[in-house]
């Protein structure tokens, strides 16, 4: 079962950091980033699965696949940038952990751009005047 | 149909709250909501667009690239797949653009060859239809035209001055100077455009 491995992982390593952390404290985010790595490597085939199904779902209802990917990247651009926020903040760095939300919010607006424009253009020409 | 679009829109809702489930909690959560909204309101509008806009010129219809049956029921590869998607909307698209750019060519060229007919002093009007293949390939030209009045009066009149004593039946002279004309706009047309197995069929519109 991988959530036993996960909640043991997990207590494992809230221990050891409580006890490096009275020690050193820089050791204690390195501990901190490496368990967050290692439970996105174990879930990252599941997540691969869970979005291969979507694109099969979203293939059979006919859905535009150029905005279906699009909402993909954001998905995956919004967890990346959440999971360095945390990091960044666990370490107390608030400022880099704003400048990091900052860079992920213009990226998915960018991203989001070309949706908008051809909903705005497509109602437009539906409902003209 | 309506059954159809009903049915995706609602896998696509489900799809999307699925995918808000998923989404990670912090400040990036109300964008990517808003994303998710837009895809949502894509959906619909693709559905809308497939009954409101039958040119398919919707920015939306445009970038879709939604698999066909052929492609999905071949059993290909999923990148196969993808590559299929997109080869066969770039097809589509290229024949909206090849229809679109011969219809002005056809229409052009219709012109062309009614102004090249018009310029015979017989010729009162003219008018014009090119036929092509699947491939764009004119194989036929239909003309209808209508002559001067006066010129087979006048060409009848020159036979009589010419040959007092034979009698030249009006009807015969007319048919004969017709024929005439046609042959000479199959002529022009054939010489002018180098049509070698193109057909030309002229009607002459009697008055």
């Amino acid at each position: 079962m991988e959530i036993g491995q996960i909640v043991g992982l997990a207590l494992v390593t809230t221990v050891m950091i409580l006890i490096i952390r009275q020690q050193k404290p820089v050791m204690a985010v390195v501990v901190s980033v490496v368990f967050s790595v290692i439970v996105l490597t174990m879930m990252i085939d599941k997540l691969d699965m869970v979005i291969q199904v979507m694109g099969d779902l979203n293939q059979k209802a006919e859905v535009n696949y150029f905005f279906f990917t699009t909402l993909l990247k954001i998905l995956g651009i919004a967890y990346l940038g959440e999971f360095v926020v945390v990091i960044c903040q666990d370490a107390g760095e608030q400022a880099v952990a704003k400048k990091v939300e900052f860079a992920v919010k213009i990226i998915i607006a960018v991203l989001a751009l070309p949706i908008m424009v051809a909903i705005l253009e497509s109602l437009m020409q539906l409902l003209p005047g | 149909m309506l059954a159809d679009m009903v049915r995706n829109i609602l896998v696509i809702v489900i799809i999307t709250s699925f995918m808000e489930l998923l989404l990670p909690d912090g400040t990036i959560k109300p964008f990517v909501r808003f994303v998710i909204g837009l895809f949502v309101i894509i959906a619909v509008l693709t559905q809308a667009a497939a009954v409101f806009d039958k040119s398919g010129s919707l920015p939306v219809t445009l970038w879709d690239t939604a698999v066909s049956g052929d492609a999905a029921a071949s059993g290909m590869a999923k990148e196969a797949i993808k590559e299929a998607m997109i080869e066969e909307r770039g097809q589509l698209l290229n024949g909206k653009i090849m229809d679109r750019a011969y219809q002005e060519v056809s229409s052009k060229m219709d012109g062309q060859i009614s102004a090249l007919v018009l310029l015979m002093p017989e010729v009162r009007e003219v008018e014009t239809e090119t036929l092509a293949d699947e491939k764009h390939n004119v194989h036929t030209v239909n003309l209808w035209v209508s002559l001067e009045n006066d010129i087979t009066g006048r060409d009848i009149q020159e036979n009589r001055e010419k040959s007092e004593n034979v009698p030249v039946l009006p009807d015969k002279a007319n048919r004969a100077d017709t024929e005439e004309t046609a042959n000479k706009i199959k002529r022009i047309i054939s010489g002018f455009y180098g049509f070698q197995d193109v057909k030309v069929n002229i009607t002459i519109r009697e008055e």
